[in-house]
């Protein structure tokens, strides 16, 4: 069994006790090696949730470990954090960010990385002057080169066109490959990062609702079709009745009676969307997703 | 800029590592700046000495003497006087200058340094890369309070320098509080002061211009503080004149700070000076202090050997505070950043 990526456990966190919970009781896995969509509402908890694995925030409750340790001394180095209004000192040059990257990570620091994805960028701008789509593969050079084991990307491609969100995709998709980087891109649309990633986490209302490998999120739920009737023992997240043609997601518990009922598996858009318009639908975890102490405590 | 800044690995021209040497390009401006004016400042004060020096020389040659303005020396004496008083005026100044100085430390250290990461989320960038935020921190005050240190001991010695030769005519009292924030080593423990005060304020506030208000203000008024209570660092003299005939000298040291005068009753109680003033009669003044039993005046001072004592006092108290905010200050980045 390959290692976990990220593991969270009874994780909370609220930015003070008028403001309530931005993420409430979460546990779940992300296993090694797996390009995963941190997908979600605005508000959702998103951002906290990276913020949390990237160490930037102290959990109020709960604990995340990350590539296998809980000690951020020695975790940091091992993973690139890129936030979503991609921060970066307005005062120095491209030149001068990237410098500052090897400083900052000379244990690690991929000089030649570095240079191949900020290649298109004028050096010698400050970055104050570069526009949104720049900042972003500025900011992504400074992941890329640190050589991490887990990238941890918020809304990444937010403000990009869709070439250059296809090439630094690409980009991304390639460097990750070669060194078996695991990756987490968070986004509010689906579409941005449909076909790129492998795995999924639905987080809504500060909670973890769906998680695990895409396929088998997908496979776990069938699109059904046919006379109103009653859907046990079959779990429904969302119905809606025309007439007297019911049309629901479900989640099969066992085999659907394929004579009542036109089955058709449901698109990863489809998925989330009904779950978001169903809050009260039960959360998904297929068995790599769930936090390992969780298990062992059940 | 970016001419200075060579992409490839070079050995480090300041011999710094990692997030010192990102700290110097970031504030690259405003450490230039600091370095011409502690230099400017060194310059002038040297430029005070040799100037004074060469007044006096010129002075003495002329024959004349300040305590004898006649024989023709009187525009002679009025001129040095002038030239001398300048000299004082610039010198006054530059006292000045080491008292505001810790407040700029302060408010840039809140403000520019610390806040403005922390309110504009470029700290999110710092601290995901291989630095605890600890160490990150650490940088940001330690290139400055080098600096500091380097510059204000230049900057000390060369004030010290100058004041030393210019005793005679116009000068500035071992007493007054610019003889305290410019000797020894209270320009550096002031300066971390404003750095500790600065770096605790910046990471509370966490916005700029707020940051920088406070801790200018939070500094001006520690320095306002011990300049009121600075008398009381140190245990008073006390030199008591009786009204009997016999009693009444009085036995100051030369130059004394004398702190607080006043009356004394037989009963040891203390009055202030005035109680018995404006009495048109004698007489009438006479039986107003035997209504008080007014048996004598006091003295409280502090003789000039005082000098070091309470300088090193303050200058203590100042390290404590400053070390106090520093921890603080890291401990609030631990508890909410880890």
């Amino acid at each position: 069994m390959t290692g976990a990526a990220i593991e969270a456990n009874g994780l909370g966190m609220t930015y003070g006790r008028k403001r309530g919970w931005a993420l409430r009781d979460c546990s779940f896995r992300l296993p090694a090696g797996r390009i995963c969509a941190l997908v979600g509402p605005n508000g959702a908890g998103k951002s906290t949730l990276l913020a949390l694995a990237a160490g930037l925030l102290r959990p109020t409750e709960g604990t995340v470990r990350v590539l296998g340790s809980t000690d951020r001394a020695e975790i940091r180095p091992r993973v690139a954090y890129v936030a979503q209004d991609k921060p970066l000192y307005p005062q120095l040059t491209v030149a001068d960010t990237l410098w500052a990257g090897r400083e900052l990570n000379p244990a690690t620091w991929d000089a030649d990385a570095a240079d191949r994805i900020a290649a298109p960028l004028p050096r010698d701008a400050k970055v104050r002057t570069l526009s949104g789509g720049q900042r972003t593969r500025l900011a992504l050079a400074l992941a890329l080169a640190k050589r991490p084991g887990l990238m941890l990307l918020d809304e990444p491609m937010a403000d990009l066109d869709p070439l250059a969100r296809h090439q630094l995709m690409g980009l991304l998709m390639a460097e990750a490959a070669e060194h078996s980087t695991t990756i987490v891109m968070s986004s509010h649309i689906l579409t941005e990062l449909e076909g790129a990633c492998d795995y999924l986490l639905l987080v809504d209302g500060g909670r973890v609702r769906l998680g695990g490998e895409s396929e088998d999120v997908v496979a776990a739920h069938a699109l059904v079709t046919g006379q109103v009737r009653d859907l046990a023992p079959h779990t429904v997240i969302e119905s809606r009745t025309t007439g007297r043609q019911l049309t629901a997601l479900i989640r099969p518990d066992g085999p659907v009676d394929a004579a009542a009922w036109d089955v058709a598996e449901p698109s990863l858009e489809e998925l989330l969307l009904a779950h978001l318009r169903s809050p009260d639908a039960p959360p998904l975890l297929t068995p790599s997703a769930h936090a390992r102490e969780a298990v062992a405590a059940a | 800029m970016s001419t200075l800044a060579p992409p490839r690995p070079s050995p480090s021209p300041t011999g710094l590592r990692g997030p010192a040497r990102v700290v110097v390009r970031q504030h690259r401006l405003v450490l230039w700046a600091s370095v011409a004016f502690l230099v400017l400042g060194a310059a002038a004060m040297v430029g005070t000495r040799l100037l004074t020096d060469r007044f006096a020389d010129q002075f003495a040659a002329t024959g004349c003497s300040i305590e004898d303005t006649v024989h023709g020396c009187g525009d002679t004496v009025r001129s040095y006087l002038d030239d001398q008083y300048l000299l004082h005026t610039v010198q006054s100044w530059a006292g000045l200058a080491f008292l505001v100085l810790p407040v700029l430390v302060g408010a840039f250290t809140a403000g520019p340094l610390i806040a403005r990461e922390l309110e504009t989320g470029t700290y999110k960038l710092a601290w995901s890369q291989s630095v605890t935020p600890a160490r990150w921190l650490t940088a940001k005050l330690a290139v400055p309070a080098a600096l500091l240190l380097a510059g204000l001991s230049v900057l000390t010695a060369a004030f010290t320098w100058a004041r030393a030769r210019t005793g005679s005519e116009y000068s500035i009292d071992w007493y007054d509080t610019p003889a305290f924030v410019t000797t020894g080593a209270a320009p550096v423990a002031y300066a971390l002061l404003g750095l500790g005060v600065g770096a605790l304020i910046g990471l509370l506030v966490r916005r700029t211009v707020a940051a920088l208000s406070l801790a200018a203000l939070a500094t001006g008024a520690v320095i306002t503080v011990l300049a009121s209570v600075r008398s009381a660092l140190w245990p008073l003299r006390t030199t008591v004149l009786g009204m009997s005939a016999d009693d009444a000298t009085i036995t100051l040291p030369i130059n004394p700070w004398v702190v607080r005068t006043g009356q004394f009753t037989s009963g040891g109680e203390r009055l202030p000076v005035d109680v018995c003033w404006g009495m048109d009669v004698e007489a009438e003044q006479a039986r107003c202090m035997a209504d008080h039993h007014i048996t004598g005046m006091f003295i409280d001072y502090h003789p000039a050997s005082h000098f070091w004592p309470l300088q090193l006092v303050e200058t203590g108290i100042l390290l404590v505070l400053a070390a106090l905010a520093l921890t603080l200050a890291f401990r609030l980045l631990r508890r909410r950043h880890g």
